[in-house]
């Protein structure tokens, strides 16, 4: 028999099984025994005291039942307390290993920090952004966003129309989409994000006030609703600290005076996903919204637009029916009022992100990027697994000796898996950090605007975290545990010694190895691809020195207010901007790039048919300073820019037209002195005609759809501001800087302060800033696959630098018995460094005819470049060849410096 | 002489640790042990010792081992283990508040 500690160690089987019965018996027959000696030696018969000793043993038929019942519960309690020791040994001795090589620790928990982390950024991400529904609505299930389609929002009218008709089968309530106003004035203003909304929007979405009340039909009744707001939660903390009394305060809305009455409860932002911080009443103040004005009959304009229209339907309702219906009823409203509708067809779409059609082109990236984020974790733990393979095939011979020992493959099997399980559930730990960091990126990069109001890291998070490191231990722990304990050949791993059984001849090894080169060159391939579009992308020559372009606009009620002084207001704002640090140059323009701001006007062109297409598209005027050209980077390609003393409304009517203009106009070229009139309704002829003194080059505002010559956008006609149509709403400053954009853009706005220190927020951007949006997926492409790429480089380079080590020490031997016969130290390099070399090169190959073949999948997120683009493939290619045989030759070169004398004397 | 009292369910046990704290014995010394301390008071049925037995066995308070006897029989032997030992204490300060308690209750005078 063995001793206790040794039986344990090794994991065997304490207690035989079966037995049981035998046992009871065996105890049960000493007892009455003992009993029954005891009792003769006081003088009873045998017979007698054999009764008596059964008498007080208790009736058999009912006490041996008992017993084996109790004996069976004790053995189920000691199985229970046995597997937890069984565990506690197990990760003991797995604790002791990961000790004794804390680089092979490391590497693997880094391995899966990494993984995990990247997938569980990529989960909290999806999550948000497709997995849940708005929050605080009730009942989102039954909430849908009304598109009257083609122009998805619909006017007050019909508003009317389908709440009142609608009735009984869903309850209709409307908001504008989100608008920035200022609050406030002066120093303390700033932007809210404010939708304009009916009397019955908080009740349709069910919502309840996190203080005072919200707004009800009597806040929005026509025709003027009251003076009231209820603010954004977001707003309620940073503004007011969170603070009940500020129901009944008032606020300076876009120079309105406004009372707060409630307080929107947390997380709440309508249907959306994008934060807002205001509602107030639309019947009130509909003049505020941009296009609106104090004229704008609003509640009868059939013709615009503006509001989204948001339907609870009854629950268990038909969405379809309701549309249909909607649809019928806006169609005769059109052909009632003569508009344009007379065709529209209205869809209803769930406001649950699951049940979406179509994905914004962030939640595609998400999903790009979670796929990405597999990929790594897949890297992670065939690394893993690689390294506890290779360590378990070292370990053959001990294993050999256990199972000669009678370990059962079971309990082997086991402790191979609490082995990886400490590895990954380390690395799971570690990897809520990673979530953490790579949520704060993900939040500040991808969802830049998007609500993210709880915590950066939450539950559901944390659980993934908990799932995803329970199966890659799993995961990892099986393969080493399938490939060690099939066709295991207990005489010859015990016989084999410790010096052979090499690494290189496991093909398992070598193929996870081909596996995570194959993953990492992919990666990368996409990595590059993404970069070569973002270069690409931003190559395109918008016109305009986006990076070195400031904006000022003002809010729109300021500038109606002082449209008697407007020259004069802007003249000022345009010296005090110039003397702001770091402003190198300032021009005044209406409608300028990225304004949003279209002045279209007729043309008129001596020698060209008023029918013509050329003339009949018409074209778009910017009015601007003498300074405008040189400031906002636009070139002149011909002639020549306009000079201050020109910009008068009383000297000569000249313009400057954008290339294509002249291109469609002057085919043969020959612009300049030609001239152009320009009109605002029919009978343009009649107007003076304007010299052309120079051509600009093209502006675009798109860098992925840029307009084609032919487009009406891309005829503009510059003129002198004092020339133009003084349309003072469109009216900007643009400020060329040399400086830190965010030093530069809170100098102008202080300097801007201090010209009208009762204005609201002035907006001030970086030209830059309006096309982020567009550059955003490749940027965030180049990054999070270059990122994960990098990663994954980093896992394939540790996981050959290691397998290629382990194969060295395995072949020590062999390298000493080659050096000792005669073989160059330079040969036994090569020998060693080839193998790496070869293993990575196959996954080349396979990498790169995978990426060929995913091509399509990737191409429509490419811009200009092509998914197949070779140059591409050879870099990748030769990168990861040059990482590969730089890993080889690390364990090489120790290969090399084996002592033959050492290596025979140790056999 | 009064009846002997039946033992309550679960008393049996703290008095088998109690029994074991005077080193291994096999269950029918500890049955022996417990009639002679008890000087006839209790009533006790001796396969119930061996289910307290096991019921302890499985909580890991007594561990057994198969000896044998001064008269050469083979015969489980239980002794105590360390957790065994804690909860003897444990059990046996229990004991004696409750039975203080109600003693003290139960001899307060008929007035008081």
């Amino acid at each position: 028999m063995l001793p206790r500690q040794v039986r344990k160690f090794f994991r065997l089987d304490r207690r035989g099984r079966h037995a049981h019965a035998a046992e009871i018996d065996d105890e049960i027959a000493f007892h009455l025994a003992e009993r029954i000696d005891v009792l003769v030696a006081r003088g009873w018969s045998v017979d007698d005291a054999a009764a008596e000793a059964t008498r007080r043993f208790g009736d058999p038929a009912t006490v041996r039942p008992a017993l084996f019942a109790a004996a069976q519960q004790r053995d189920r309690r000691l199985d229970v307390f046995e597997w937890i020791d069984t565990l506690r040994t197990d990760l003991r001795i797995a604790a002791r290993q990961l000790r004794s090589a804390p680089t092979f620790a490391f590497g693997t928990i880094a391995a899966f920090a990494l993984g995990i982390g990247a997938n569980a950024t990529m989960f909290n991400v999806v999550d948000r952004l497709l997995l849940r529904a708005p929050a605080q609505v009730a009942a989102p299930n039954e909430v849908y966003t009304i598109h009257a389609l083609p122009r998805e929002q619909i006017s007050f009218p019909a508003f009317v129309n389908l709440r009142e008709h609608l009735s009984g089968a869903a309850s209709i309530a409307v908001q504008t989409r989100a608008w920035p106003l200022p609050i406030g004035r002066g120093e303390d203003a700033q932007m809210a994000q404010t939708v304009f909304v009916d009397g019955s929007y908080f009740r349709t979405l069910g919502v309840h006030a996190a203080a005072g009340r919200l707004l009800s039909d009597d806040d929005a009744r026509l025709p003027d609703g009251q003076a009231v707001a209820v603010i954004g939660f977001r707003l309620w903390q940073r503004q007011f600290d969170g603070d009940p009394s500020v129901v009944g305060r008032e606020l300076i809305i876009s120079s309105e005076r406004v009372r707060i009455i409630g307080v929107a409860p947390e997380g709440f932002n309508g249907v959306g996903t994008r934060p807002l911080d205001l509602w107030l009443p639309v019947t009130r103040y509909a003049g505020l919204f941009p296009g609106g004005g104090p004229q704008w009959a609003w509640g009868t304009d059939n013709n615009a637009s503006w509001l989204v229209a948001i339907a609870r339907v009854a629950p268990h309702g038909d969405s379809r029916q309701v549309a249909t219906r909607a649809t019928t009823l806006l169609r005769s409203a059109a052909i009632e009022h003569a508009t344009r509708d007379t065709s529209t067809s209205v869809e209803l779409r769930s406001i649950l992100p699951s049940r979406a059609k179509t994905f914004s082109p962030e939640a595609k990236i998400a999903w790009l990027l979670g796929a990405v984020s597999t990929l790594v974790l897949l890297i992670a733990c065939s690394n893993a697994t690689n390294l506890m393979l290779a360590r378990a095939v070292r370990r053959r011979r001990e294993i050999g000796i256990r199972m000669a020992l009678g370990v059962s493959r079971l309990r082997l099997v086991a402790g191979l898996l609490v082995d990886a399980t400490l590895l990954s559930t380390l690395g799971g730990i570690a990897a809520i950090v990673v979530a953490i960091a790579g949520s704060a990126l993900m939040r500040d990069v991808l969802l830049e605007g998007f609500v993210w109001s709880d915590g950066l890291v939450d539950g559901r998070t944390i659980a993934f975290i908990a799932c995803t490191a329970a199966l890659a231990g799993l995961v990892t722990g099986s393969v080493p545990a399938l490939v060690l304990l099939r066709r295991f050949d207990l005489s010859r791993a015990i016989g084999e010694g410790r010096q052979s059984g090499g690494v290189h001849r496991h093909r398992v090894i070598s193929s996870l190895v081909v596996t995570q080169t194959v993953l990492s060159a992919m990666l990368l391939i996409g990595a590059l691809l993404f970069v070569r579009s973002l270069t690409n992308v931003r190559a395109v020559s918008l016109g305009v020195d986006m990076e070195h372009v400031v904006v000022v606009t003002l809010d729109s009620r300021t500038i109606r207010a002082s449209a008697s002084r407007a020259d004069a207001l802007f003249a000022e704002l345009q010296t005090a901007v110039a003397r702001a640090p770091g402003v190198v140059g300032v021009a005044t323009a209406e409608g300028a790039p990225f304004s949003q701001w279209f002045l279209s006007t007729l043309i008129g062109v001596p020698g060209h048919s008023p029918d013509s297409p050329a003339i009949k598209r018409g074209a778009f005027i910017r009015a601007v300073t003498s300074s405008y050209f040189a400031t906002i980077g636009t070139r002149i390609v011909q002639g020549r820019a306009f000079t201050n003393t020109e910009d008068r409304a009383t000297g000569e009517q000249i313009v400057i037209v954008s290339a294509a203009m002249a291109k469609v106009l002057w085919p043969a070229g020959g612009a300049v002195g030609q001239c152009v009139r320009l009109g605002a309704r029919p009978g343009v002829d009649s107007m003076p005609c304007r010299r052309i003194v120079g051509v600009a080059e093209e502006t675009q505002e798109s860098a992925v759809e840029p307009n084609g010559i032919d487009s009406p956008y891309a005829a503009i006609v510059y003129v002198p501001l004092s020339q133009g149509r003084h349309t003072i709403g469109a009216r900007s400053v643009i400020a060329r800087i040399d400086a830190s954009p965010a030093d530069v853009i809170g100098r102008v706005r202080r300097a801007i302060q201090r010209v009208e220190p009762d204005m609201p927020l002035a907006n001030v951007w970086l030209m830059q800033s309006r096309h982020d949006p567009e550059v955003r997926p490749w940027r965030l492409g180049a990054t999070m696959f270059g990122v994960f790429g990098i990663l994954a480089l980093i896992l394939a380079a540790l996981g050959l630098y290691s397998v290629i080590g382990y194969s060295v020490t395995q072949r020590t031997g062999e390298m000493g018995i080659r050096i000792a016969l005669g073989a160059q130290r330079t040969h036994i390099l090569s020998l060693v460094g080839t193998q790496g070399a070869v293993l990575a090169a196959i996954g080349i190959v396979i990498a790169t005819g995978g990426s060929a073949l995913l091509a399509p999948l990737i191409q429509p997120l490419l811009f200009q470049t092509s998914a197949r683009s070779v140059p591409v493939y050879v870099l990748v290619g030769a990168g990861l060849l040059t990482v590969a045989i730089a890993a080889s030759l690390i364990p090489a070169a120790r290969a090399a410096r084996v002592s033959p004398m050492s290596v025979i004397r140790s056999d | 002489m009064p009846n002997p009292q039946p033992i309550l369910h679960g008393n049996l046990e703290v008095l088998v640790l109690k029994a074991l704290t005077r080193g291994p014995m096999h269950g029918y010394a500890i049955t022996d042990w417990l009639e002679h301390r008890a000087n006839g008071n209790l009533e006790l049925v001796d396969s119930a010792l061996y289910q307290a037995l096991y019921r302890l066995e499985g909580r890991r308070l007594v561990k057994p081992a198969w000896g044998i006897t001064e008269k050469n029989r083979r015969a489980k032997f239980y002794h105590l283990t360390d957790a065994g030992r804690a909860e003897l204490r444990a059990e046996a300060a229990r004991w004696n508040r409750y039975a203080a308690t109600i003693g003290a209750i139960l001899s307060a005078p008929a007035n008081g």
